[in-house]
This record gives C-alpha cells, sequence and structure tokens, in this order.
C-alpha cells in the first residue's frame, strides 16, 4: 500500500466513565481533527467502529461534532472492529475512491465476562459462553507444549503494567509483581484475574488521507500505513464461540493475518521495532510472539525473558502497557493500539518511547474469528 | 429470542432421544461427517465447511479423551450452571474435540489423556449433555423435573 498516510490520532482515555458513548466518541474525534489541523468538513467519509451501543452509533457521535452530510457507516466485527474500519478506510484511499477518511471507534463494555461473544444460547446456558476459557486452554496447551511456566504468564502482566505507568491513557498504572498476579483469583486456571484484560470503556480515531492531500495540507513526514489485513475463518481455525475444533492441525489466524500484511508492507518480522498486540490475556500475548513471527514456535517463553519485548529491548511488545493494563473497549481497541503506535512513530510517546522506532506492527483478534494486523512507517 | 427459544435450541444440537433421556445416563452427540474428506464436525451442519461436500450425520461415541481442561471460577452471563464448574475439550476418535461443562468435575482430578463420558445433564429444565469422568457416579444439578 503505497497511497495512505495518518494525519492524525486522537483518544478518550481507557477506562469507566459516567459519560455516554456519544460523548466519548466526540472527544476521541475532535482529538484527531485537532492533530490533524482539520475539519469535519474536509472528511469524505466516517467509518464508525462499535460492538455494543446499538443502532446508527457512529451518526450519533458525528452529530456532536458537525453535520456536513457525508457517509457515516458503522463497523462491527467484535474485537477487531476497528481493523475492519482502518481495512476499509485504506482500501478506498489507496484505490482513489476517497482522499479522507476518520475511523472512529467507540464502546461502553461492561464490567466482568463479556456477555456473549456470539455464543448460541445452548453454550451460554451450558456455562460455555465464557471467553476465557478459550483463552485457558490455549494457555494450558502453550505450557503443555513448550517450556512456558505460569511465571512466564505472570511476568507477561509484570512487563505490560510496567510499560502502562507513564500512559495517561490506561485504565491501570500501578505496576505489580509476579506474586501479586498469582495472588490474584484464578479466574479459568491456569489464568489469574491479573493475566486477563478488564472490558472497559473508551474511544480513539484516526484520520486517513491520500498522500497526495496530505502533501498538499503540508504534512511533512507523515506516518505511513502501508498495510492492513483482516482475515476471517479458514477450516482449521479454532477461536470464540466455536464449540468445537480439529483434534489435530490446528491453524493460526493471526499467522495468515501477518504473512497478508507484512508481504503487502514488503517488510519481515525483522524490520519491526515495537507491536501492539492483542493481550487479552498474558497467555495470548506469548502467542502472538509466534504468530507474528516475532520467535520460533517453542520460543514464546524465551523472547519475553530476554528482556526483547520489554521496553528498552530491541522490540518492545504493547510499550502502551497492551490491554491488560489499558483495558479493552471492544470496538475501540485497535485504533487505541494504532494511536499509541503513530505517537511512537512520532517520538511522542515519551517516558515509554521506543527509540528509533520507524516501523511498528498492530494486531488484533476477535470473536467470531477475525484477526488482523497493520504494518505503520515513517 | 425469548427466553423460552433460547432454551429450546439447548436440545437442537442433540439427536439422542431426549423424551426418554434422563440424568446421568450415557448420550451420543450428533456429528456430521462428511462423504468426500471425512472430515467430522460438531454441532451437525449442512456441508463440510473444508471442501463443501455433502456430509451424512453420524452419532459421536459416549467416550472422549481429554485433550485440555479448565475451570469457570465466576458465574457467566446466562448460564444455567454455578460457578465453579470445570469444563472439558473432549477428543473424539472421529478427529473432533469438543467443549463440554463438567460440573461434578474438580479439575484437580483431571489429567490430559483421561477419558471422559458424555452424559446427559439438566440445565434449567431442559436437558444437555456434559462430561463425566468414566465410571464415576454422575450427580447431576437436580434441575426443575421438567425434562424432555
Amino acid at each position: 500500500m503505497d497511497n495512505v498516510v495518518i494525519a492524525g490520532v486522537g483518544i478518550h482515555p481507557f477506562g469507566r466513565f459516567g459519560a455516554g458513548y456519544r460523548l466519548l466518541g466526540e472527544v476521541a474525534m475532535r482529538d484527531a481533527l485537532d492533530d490533524a489541523d482539520m475539519t469535519l468538513r474536509d472528511l469524505d467519509m466516517v467509518l464508525v467502529a462499535n460492538v455494543g451501543a446499538g443502532m446508527a452509533t457512529g451518526q450519533n457521535v458525528v452529530e456532536l461534532v458537525g453535520r456536513s452530510g457525508i457517509p457515516i457507516l458503522n463497523v462491527e466485527a467484535a474485537c477487531a472492529s476497528s481493523a475492519g474500519t482502518l481495512y476499509l478506510a485504506s482500501r478506498l484511499i489507496e484505490n482513489g475512491a476517497a482522499k479522507a477518511i476518520l475511523c472512529l471507534g467507540v464502546e461502553k463494555t461492561p464490567k466482568g465476562f463479556v456477555a456473549n461473544a456470539g455464543f448460541e444460547a445452548w453454550q451460554i446456558a451450558s456455562g460455555l459462553g465464557v471467553n476465557p476459557v478459550y483463552f485457558a486452554l490455549e494457555a494450558q496447551q502453550l505450557i503443555a507444549s513448550t517450556d512456558a511456566t505460569i511465571d512466564d504468564l505472570a511476568d507477561v502482566s509484570v512487563k505490560n503494567h510496567a510499560h502502562a505507568v507513564s500512559n495517561p491513557n490506561a485504565m491501570y498504572r500501578k505496576a505489580c509483581t509476579r506474586e501479586e498476579v498469582l495472588r490474584s483469583p484464578e479466574v479459568c486456571p491456569p489464568l489469574h484475574l491479573l493475566m486477563l484484560c478488564a472490558p472497559n470503556e473508551g474511544a480513539a480515531s484516526a484520520i486517513l488521507l491520500h498522500r497526495d492531500v496530505a502533501a498538499r495540507r503540508q504534512i511533512v513526514n507523515p506516518v505511513r500505513l502501508n498495510a492492513v489485513s483482516v482475515v476471517s475463518r479458514s477450516a482449521d481455525d479454532w477461536f470464540v464461540p466455536a464449540p468445537s475444533l480439529q483434534s489435530d492441525g490446528r491453524t493460526s489466524l493471526t499467522w495468515r493475518a501477518s504473512l497478508e500484511a507484512y508481504e503487502e508492507a514488503g517488510i519481515d518480522p525483522t524490520d519491526i521495532d515495537l507491536v501492539e498486540c492483542q493481550d487479552t490475556d498474558a497467555a495470548s500475548e506469548l502467542l502472538a510472539y509466534r504468530d507474528l513471527g516475532l520467535c520460533a514456535a517453542g520460543d514464546e517463553a524465551g523472547l519475553l525473558r530476554s528482556g526483547t519485548t520489554s521496553l528498552g529491548g530491541s522490540m518492545p511488545v504493547n510499550p502502551s502497557g497492551g490491554l491488560l493494563s489499558k483495558g479493552e473497549p471492544l470496538g475501540a481497541s485497535g485504533l487505541g493500539q494504532l494511536h499509541e503506535i503513530v505517537q511512537q512513530l512520532r517520538g511522542r510517546s515519551d517516558l515509554r518511547q521506543v527509540v528509533g522506532a520507524n516501523c511498528a506492527v498492530g494486531h488484533v483478534m476477535g470473536a467470531g474469528h477475525n484477526a488482523s494486523v497493520l504494518v505503520a512507517t515513517r | 429470542m425469548s427466553e423460552d427459544d433460547g432454551l429450546r435450541q439447548l436440545s437442537d444440537h442433540l439427536l439422542f432421544d431426549q423424551d426418554r433421556a434422563t440424568v446421568g445416563m450415557a448420550v451420543n452427540l450428533a456429528a456430521s461427517q462428511c462423504q468426500s474428506c471425512n472430515r467430522t464436525e460438531f454441532p451437525i451442519r449442512m456441508d463440510c465447511p473444508k471442501c463443501g461436500s455433502n456430509v451424512n450425520t453420524i452419532m459421536l461415541p459416549t467416550v472422549a479423551q481429554v485433550k485440555g481442561f479448565t475451570a469457570v471460577n465466576f458465574d457467566a452471563p446466562g448460564s444455567q450452571i454455578t460457578a465453579p464448574y470445570a469444563v472439558i475439550l473432549g477428543s473424539f476418535p472421529q478427529g473432533v474435540s469438543v467443549l463440554g461443562p463438567a460440573p461434578d468435575v474438580s479439575i484437580h482430578d483431571l489429567s490430559i489423556n483421561d477419558e471422559v463420558k458424555t452424559v446427559a445433564l439438566d440445565i434449567g429444565g431442559r436437558i444437555d449433555s456434559d462430561f463425566n469422568s468414566q465410571g464415576r457416579v454422575v450427580s447431576g444439578n437436580g434441575g426443575s423435573g421438567d425434562i424432555y
């Protein structure tokens, strides 16, 4: 992808708030417009990611910013909803169908287990409509098949919480110890509470421009969006909410999404300076190391232990603190990652700045079998 | 969808004789087996998701091998089973692994490759299936008696 640049990003911090989704979305949208020095009238389209708010969510948010008459379309792909907006917007711009699109993710996810991530009624009634069950089974398999231990899972959470201390947009900004993680209640063994992200509220936004428009607007050295892939389920994938899987020959949505994105961007994993990945739980981050090609299968825990993926390492993963620290407003999480990535590539991430960041990868997974990988560079 | 409609769906994926089912009896889950590539899928479906060919409905055996397990230690929205309860991923010889609740099993008594059996479970007054360690007494979960 050669023609798409990111002109501005905005965010409403992730957490829990009294305000409704409209106000959260408005804050993130105005923040992105200010960052890009643009107005609603400079846009061709607004794409809005949301999972739970109901009808005309995007229209209700944009209404608070203005009435320019442009198309406003809502996109839902569970936790990959933000990625869906970026996928569509980047292709429309790359192919000349639009010049300026604002992508917005906004969500107010209730506390606790996410209620019904696409499960059938019999699964819910049978006690199977629980996302962490899937994560726990993956974690158990990771521990059984590699040298990863429960301590490694705890240390993912320790790392990401340490990263979030300096992130004003994260919900949890307190460092924690391995012992504190392991003392927190077991939700779905082997996963403890502090190894799981908290569904929460927030909004994030990005404005994508055709590079010609960016040049006319005298945006110098912008962040480029080099690739956005979105893949859905193939025959041998397994994720929420599938009630069964093939016993042998599992495949990975993330692996396929990363291959597509790296090819489109013309990079390989050795080019990556930082990653924001879907650490819905601690084991998911380790699995992402493998499936994003950051390490060989079996070396997931070793990569973590080496410090490579910590701030100060050669390829920090989730320098924002990840979902484990920020929380996960479902429809906004991917654009929240992009907000962090753009600020990192601009060199504006203060104490959590990845020195020399030029190439960044974002990764999300969504219920219903969606995965997306994006590549951004400066 | 009304609550009643939702509960009725509980039994849609089970083809055993629910009029005669009683809590704790061994039951066979229905699955689809591809006429072309032999792949087995649960629940049953119209055609093979991998190659698109026609499928036959088969009954899985009542014994599965534990491929993975965890527990749900906090009540889940909409669940008719009170936490804590175990969840087992049971692998059948036909190559498909199925998630099932196991409210009468402690995960501390489970190991990978253990054998478990599929048994009828009363969930909110309807019969569904769960996994129980083979040979262990099945207690069921009481229920309203409105079993079908």
